[in-house]
């Protein structure tokens, strides 16, 4: 991870030996002098480097003396960051002569520091205070004043204290350089030297939150955090699985008082790194919503919960009728497989249309027959070609490490130019402008266009075409393509002439388009080029292969749900964790309207919600655990990180009460025991064995979720009771809900990181093989499709080589948006705020078509439903197309085909302005009277925590 | 000991700052001949044997070798396919040293000279593209070397094919947004560049990957004014112009109060009594010597028992401090040190670039001390805490030279003037301005020597 720096464990790597105060060690002999003392878990405070970004010496922090040799007693001071590592080379890391300048230094950034660490969100979590206690300061020499700064408003997600800033250049480094933002800079000199933007305003890049985290003190701060503050010491946490898209980052989340406070990167070096995307980040608005599920709807009970008997007696009314149950693709993989068991295979429906189906089969065989590549390897493809997905919407992470592989090219400069991977700037100096090839064909605009090579702007049947065509031009150069527009051949010749001297070239794609042509091509270029390429194809949700790999020739998909519904036999439903955002309006009405009995599980609001007639308050995945299965196939668990208040309970136990009384009775005997359950699913599911086998090895020894100093156990109730409250038990994960416990069994399970001296993120150093590299202890990643058994493969659709050429009716596709991609997301309140304002964006000729003008507001009419939106036009835009963007597109999908498209009129354009305008103020009041409530409920601990569990009587 | 002749001046013979000459005035003078004998009749290779055998050093400061410093510069074969697409020359004409001016003498003087040098410099390590980074307050010197750079493309020394060589260069003049830091050469580059004035690591140095990432060469002005006249006139004259080690002749300048302030050019290695006293004039009337720096602002102190050294990069450094750029500033006995290096390091705090910890916040921590130290309120621990930031701003420990470089003036003045700063401790004022100013030792007597802690708690 980091440098692009090919992936090696750490007993693959060549060694040589150095001499650090006398002590043999062990260092990779391309690593810096820094990383290869950090790797060998010694103490060597630091700022400016960044194991992801690589050295330039700014802060003189990890001076070391550098002796000719064994006997030389006065040696010189260098910086070991920028020093690479020879053999039998000698350093003094306690001598007093480097000793005493690492402290210098740190007393010389002091001089400005402000002594607000009480009320600093950082305390408690700082490198800088870390650094500055291992450093041995403690005594304050400078009289003078300090510098202060303004500070600037950066957006509802990043907080700004400038005279916090030790100048270590990380943020501008990680937000220009690395993450490739614009509109965030250096401003100064001398010692007033600052960071930000050159005017107070939202900050642009979707990856902005890693600056809290980059950030080595309190400079970048979490806003939504500070907001609801905890120390880190308070917090409770659990290892997790971001939920926002497919990529499946690995997040830590931390809980105070039965609400989330943050969410904050949890390091895997092959799926996320260092660093996570603002939707990962700041998207969990909707776990301590109002707009949570807290009461059961239809079902009788006295106690907290129901009961299996109480569920029995409240549904035994339906026991007659016929059920269909319907999963999801952003609900787990237990209670999708225990809502297929519940009532069979045929009575199955994924929760996917027809077409969603298909494209995950393709997907799956691609993954099984194919090579699909985590970011470690997408970091190092030396090509790269993405069709239709604008992966920086709809799965941001692979973006950034998109943005990492086209540097691939400067890299090999450097390396012919003997400057060392690490040595930043003077890599990036030598790199210049050069570029790996990016090639991409989309509809409109995306964020990764500046570093593009060619970009062709084309509808979603052309991009299959253009694949289609490369297939052919790799294969004979001499293929006709002549179907194919000038602009498009171009794009196809300079891609496919690229793509012949490539070593590592990759292909990205992804389902959000909803184009099965192009899965189909990539597919077909996989079976043309066998091992040639790399594939990165994105689905739409967390969960999605998770899903794919329940479905069979049985499963049943929604449209055949409807006319199962509409036909003469009375069908019920049961939905679990699915807001039907995949049917249109009438699709939902039909659905929704035509089921005899709805029995949802849900967590949040829906429409299913609002339709049904048993609603049964599930947990969201920061109050559950289960298994998610990302774009590549890699199985994932997500832990809990507090208990839901009853009556809320996991999907998968409320699904087990339903199969008493309306199910097949599969479920019901294995007890509330998870693993119990899992085992079950196992033997009832053929691929499941392999998956859970990981899971089992993690409950030799449990792991504290609080920190170990935590004032939780000992303070936080002490205004109610100051008996200590008997803490949660928790038989069904490796982790305890209280500060006893061990560390982790393996690193890749850390429901935070910390490790002595090492209070900030910055410790997981200490958990790593070497710096930036695996984690140690860390199984291997289990893949849920087995390459070698065929026979679950049940593609439906044969591979169409013949594309269907598009034509020239206007295409609309709805446009995609990091903060406004579910239903779930869009529930923050700071996503509401920062999302797009509804729009239609074309190109100028088609906006002739319909009389639009640049900046005006366009009338929608779909299905018979109207929506104003302002109006984009963009040259950069392919043609015949438009891209459409619509607030209640996160809730359903539209019919595009029946689309009216006009200029608005006048009173449309002021109603829709006041109504932007009232939103704005609806939201931040519904984000204060949020606080407020959470606030509140600080004072009241909740019941669950103090009783001690569900079984506590 | 071979002879040399005093009164050689060849870098400023021409020089007219009234109206230099022009493309003919130059010509006729003897202008570029020696541009047109090095991309005529030699070989690149040829040109740097002649200047690494010249012994020519870098005028801006450092006294690095000339040619030793090109040839790092890689050479390509035509068809090798990692051949860059440019290579570089760059002029250092950024000449912000506090008490230096030589280089603007040059420019104003005689700016062709410096043209045909570029030329020459540029052949040598086959660079097509160069550049003049001059300081933006110098602005006549901009008006005349863009004139001189315009006279030479219309007659064929800039441009394409240059005097039917099959060379072609590109000169283009930078005047820069003005900070000392441009000074140092890959902080100037990065400035060309158009990024952020901050030095670079080395390795890589710019040889390998300077502008651009691209091989690039930085000379000073008054270095790369030397060339026209070593092809002119040999490797051996230009030895000769000197009567020790250090070949060539040297542009001296004195400023402070002395008789006669100025620039001389001079043989390399007279000594600094010939300057000072031979050419200067000696001190104003009344006045008493009691220090100079030698090569600038960012060179150590000496006195008057270092007036016999010779003015060169060996015998400078041997007595502790620099020849740097030969711009000798001389502190009076009417002048208070303290008060002299507090205005230095002023002007150092106030042009440190901000990159790296010890520069950034230890200049002005100096400042502060010395701050409170001239105005009586000083402390005999300050002392202590001045040189502990003198070495822990010194070289090695910081990313380029100019915190070592404000720490020079400071550390030797800690050394010769020991007495000054103890009694401005002592008496709570500055000795020369107790007439005028009422510090008192009242005032004094309440910061001298602050209690660690009162009551535990901690002085800020």
């Amino acid at each position: 991870m980091g440098l692009n720096m090919s992936k090696v464990t750490i007993d693959e790597r060549n060694t040589i030996n150095i001499y650090v105060d006398g002590v043999k060690l062990q260092v990779d002999p391309e690593d810096n002098l820094l990383a290869g003392v950090l790797s060998n878990k010694l103490n060597l405070p630091y700022f400016c480097w960044h194991p992801s970004m690589g050295s330039i010496g700014a802060c003189r922090q990890c001076a070391v003396t550098i002796f000719d040799d064994e006997s030389q007693t006065r040696g010189r001071i260098a910086m070991a960051c920028m020093t690479p590592v020879t053999d039998g080379m000698y350093i003094g890391l306690g001598d007093e002569y480097s000793t005493v300048f690492r402290e210098q230094v740190i007393s010389a950034m002091m001089t400005n520091h402000p002594h607000d660490c009480p009320v600093c969100a950082e305390g408690g979590e700082c490198h800088l205070q870390d650094m500055t206690v291992m450093t041995g300061h403690s005594v304050r020499d400078y009289k003078g004043d300090k510098r202060t700064f303004e500070n600037q408003d950066l957006g509802p997600y990043i907080g700004h204290e400038m005279n916090r800033c030790i100048t270590c250049y990380r943020c501008v480094r990680y937000y220009k350089d690395y993450a490739g933002g614009t509109d965030f800079g250096v401003f100064g000199s001398r010692n007033k030297v600052c960071f930000g933007r050159q005017q107070d305003g939202v900050l642009e890049s979707e990856f902005s939150g890693n600056l809290v985290e980059v950030c080595p003190t309190g400079v970048f701060t979490d806003k939504p955090f500070s907001a609801h503050y905890a120390r880190k010491w308070d917090l409770q946490s659990a290892p997790s699985i971001c939920q926002g898209c497919s990529v499946g980052c690995n997040i830590s989340i931390g809980e105070r008082y039965g609400s989330v406070r943050r969410i904050v990167n949890r390091y895997n070096d092959s799926i996320n790194g260092y660093f996570l995307c603002d939707r990962g980040r700041f998207g969990f608005g909707y776990i301590n919503s109002d707009d949570r599920l807290t009461a059961c709807k239809g079902i009788k009970f006295s106690g907290e919960s129901p009961s299996v008997k109480d569920i029995h007696i409240s549904l035994a009314k339906y026991k007659a009728e016929k059920f269909i149950a319907i999963g999801s693709s952003r609900a787990s993989l237990e209670t999708n497989t225990a809502l297929k068991q519940l009532l069979g295979a045929d009575n199955f429906c994924a929760g996917l249309t027809q077409t969603q189906m298909l494209m995950l089969q393709l997907h799956q065989k691609l993954i099984k027959q194919h090579h699909c590549v985590d970011i470690d390897a997408i970091e190092q493809a030396d090509f790269v070609l993405i069709l239709g997905e604008d992966v920086t919407q709809t799965a941001p992470r692979i973006a950034l490490a998109l943005r990492q592989s086209v540097r691939n090219a400067g890299l090999a400069i450097a390396d012919r130019l003997r400057i060392p991977r690490w040595q930043d700037e003077a890599v990036r100096t030598a790199a210049g402008k050069t570029l790996s090839p990016l090639f991409i064909a989309q509809v409109s605009q995306s964020k990764l266009d500046d570093v593009a090579q060619e970009i062709n702007y084309s509808n979603a049947d052309d991009i299959a075409l253009i694949t289609q065509a490369i297939n052919a031009k790799l294969t004979a150069p001499d293929a006709d393509i002549n179907y194919l527009e000038p602009q498009q051949k171009h794009f196809v010749a300079s891609a496919t002439k690229a793509l012949q001297q490539a070593q590592n070239p990759l292909i990205v794609s992804g389902h959000s388009l909803a184009n099965v042509q192009i899965l189909q091509q990539c597919l077909a270029l996989a079976e043309n080029h066998q091992g040639k390429f790399g594939f990165a194809i994105m689905p739409s949700s967390v969960n999605s292969l998770g899903l794919a790999s329940l479905i069979d020739q049985q499963t049943l998909s929604l449209e055949q749900v409807i006319t199962q519904l509409q036909g003469e036999q009375e069908t019920s439903l049961i939905i679990a964790e699915n807001e039907l955002s995949n049917l249109t309006n009438e699709g939902q009405q039909q659905l929704l309207s035509s089921a005899a009995t709805i029995i949802a599980l849900e967590h949040s609001q829906s429409v299913v919600c609002a339709h049904a007639d048993v609603i049964l308050p599930v947990a969201c995945f920061a109050e559950s655990q289960g298994l998610v299965v990302n774009y590549t196939g890699s199985v994932q668990c997500f832990y809990s990180a507090l208990n839901a208040k009853l009556p809320i309970l996991p999907s998968w136990r409320y699904i087990q009460m339903l199969d008493g009384i309306l199910g097949q009775g599969k479920l019901a005997d294995c007890g509330d025991n998870l693993n119990d359950f899992r085992t079950s699913l196992s033997q009832l599911e053929s691929h499941f064995p392999d998956t859970f086998k990981f899971l089992a090895e993690q409950f030799l020894l449990k792991t504290a979720r609080q920190t170990h100093r935590s004032s939780g156990r000992t303070a936080m109730t002490a205004n109610q009771s100051v008996h200590e409250a008997k803490t949660t038990l928790d038989d069904n994960s490796p982790f305890n809900f209280s500060m006893e416990g061990g560390r982790a069994n393996n690193s890749s399970a850390m429901p935070f990181t910390w490790a002595p001296g090492w209070n900030s993120n910055q410790s997981i150093s200490k958990y790593q093989e070497f710096v930036g590299g695996k984690l140690s202890k860390s199984p291997a990643i289990v893949q849920i499709f087995d390459p070698n058994n065929e026979q679950d493969l049940s593609i439906q659709a044969a591979i169409n080589s013949e594309v269907k050429s598009s034509d020239d009716e206007l295409k609309v596709y709805p446009a995609k948006h990091i903060f406004a991609n579910d239903y779930l997301g869009i529930k923050t309140s700071e996503f509401k705020l920062t999302k797009p304002i509804p729009f239609i964006e074309l190109t100028p000729n088609d906006a002739d078509k319909y009389k639009l003008v640049q900046s005006s507001h366009a009338c929608i009419v779909i299905a018979g439903e109207e929506f104003t939106v302002q109006v984009k036009i963009n040259a950069a835009h392919a043609k015949y197309c438009a891209t459409l963007f619509l607030n209640e597109q996160v809730l359903r999908q539209f019919d595009y085909s029946s689309i009216i498209i006009k200029p608005a009129i006048s009173e449309k354009i002021h109603a829709f302005d006041k109504q932007l305008h009232e939103q704005i103020e609806q939201i931040n009041q519904a984000k204060q009277q949020q606080l407020r409530r959470l606030k509140q409920q600080d004072q009241f601990i909740p019941i669950r925590l103090m009783a001690g569990g569900l079984d506590d009587g | 000991m071979p002879s040399y002749d005093p009164n050689a001046m060849p870098l400023t013979a021409l020089v007219n700052l009234d109206k230099p000459l022009d493309f003919q005035g130059y010509v006729a003078a003897g202008g570029y001949q020696g541009a047109g004998k090095a991309i005529l009749e030699m070989q690149p290779s040829d040109v740097l044997e002649l200047v690494k055998d010249s012994g020519l050093k870098g005028r801006g400061g450092a006294g690095f070798p000339t040619g030793m410093k090109w040839s790092f510069v890689p050479m390509f074969a035509d068809d090798d396919e990692h051949k860059p697409d440019n290579k570089y020359l760059v002029c250092n004409a950024d000449e912000m040293e506090p008490g230096t001016f030589k280089d603007r003498f040059l420019l104003e003087g005689v700016p062709h000279q410096l043209v045909e040098a570029m030329i020459i410099a540029a052949y040598t390590i086959n660079a097509n593209k160069a550049y003049i980074f001059l300081r933006g307050e110098y602005f006549l010197c901009a008006k005349r070397l863009q004139c001189a750079i315009e006279q030479a493309y219309e007659n064929g020394w800039l441009g394409s094919n240059i005097q039917g060589s099959n060379y072609h260069l590109d000169l283009y003049l930078h005047t820069s947004a003005g900070r000392y830091i441009c000074g140092e050469e890959t902080a100037l580059i990065n400035a060309l560049e158009g990024k952020r004035a901050n030095p670079r690591a080395k390795p890589p140095f710019p040889q390998v990957s300077g502008l651009f990432g691209k091989p690039t060469i930085v000379n000073n002005v008054e270095t790369l004014s030397n060339l026209p006249h070593i092809l002119k006139h040999g490797a051996e004259w230009f030895k000769a112009l000197s009567p020790n080690s250090d070949p060539g002749t040297k542009i001296y300048g004195v400023s402070g109060r002395v008789k006669t302030t100025g620039l001389w050019e001079m043989p390399m290695g007279m000594t600094i009594r010939d300057v000072l006293y031979g050419k200067a004039g000696g001190l104003q009337d009344g006045l008493e010597l009691r220090g100079f720096l030698p090569g600038g602002a960012s060179t150590d102190f000496l006195t008057s028992e270092h007036l016999d050294v010779p003015m060169d990069y060996d015998n400078i450094s041997k007595v502790g401090s620099r020849l740097g750029t030969a711009g000798i500033i001389v502190l009076d006995s009417q002048n208070c040190p303290v008060g002299m290096i507090l205005n230095l390091l002023k002007f150092f705090a106030q042009e440190s670039c901000g990159y790296c910890t010890p520069c950034r916040d230890g200049t002005p921590w100096v400042v502060e001390i010395l701050t409170r130290i001239e105005n009586g309120q000083g402390s005999i621990d300050d002392i202590d805490s001045l040189n502990k930031l003198c070495d822990f701003m010194w070289l090695g420990k910081t990313h380029c030279a100019l915190a070592p470089g404000a720490v020079e003036p400071l550390r030797s003045g800690l050394k010769y003037f020991q007495d000054d700063f103890l009694q401005h401790i002592e008496q709570g004022c500055c000795p020369l301005k107790k007439d005028h100013i009422g510090v008192g030792l009242k005032q004094n007597h309440l910061t001298k020597n602050p209690p660690a802690a009162v009551n535990g708690v901690k002085h800020e």
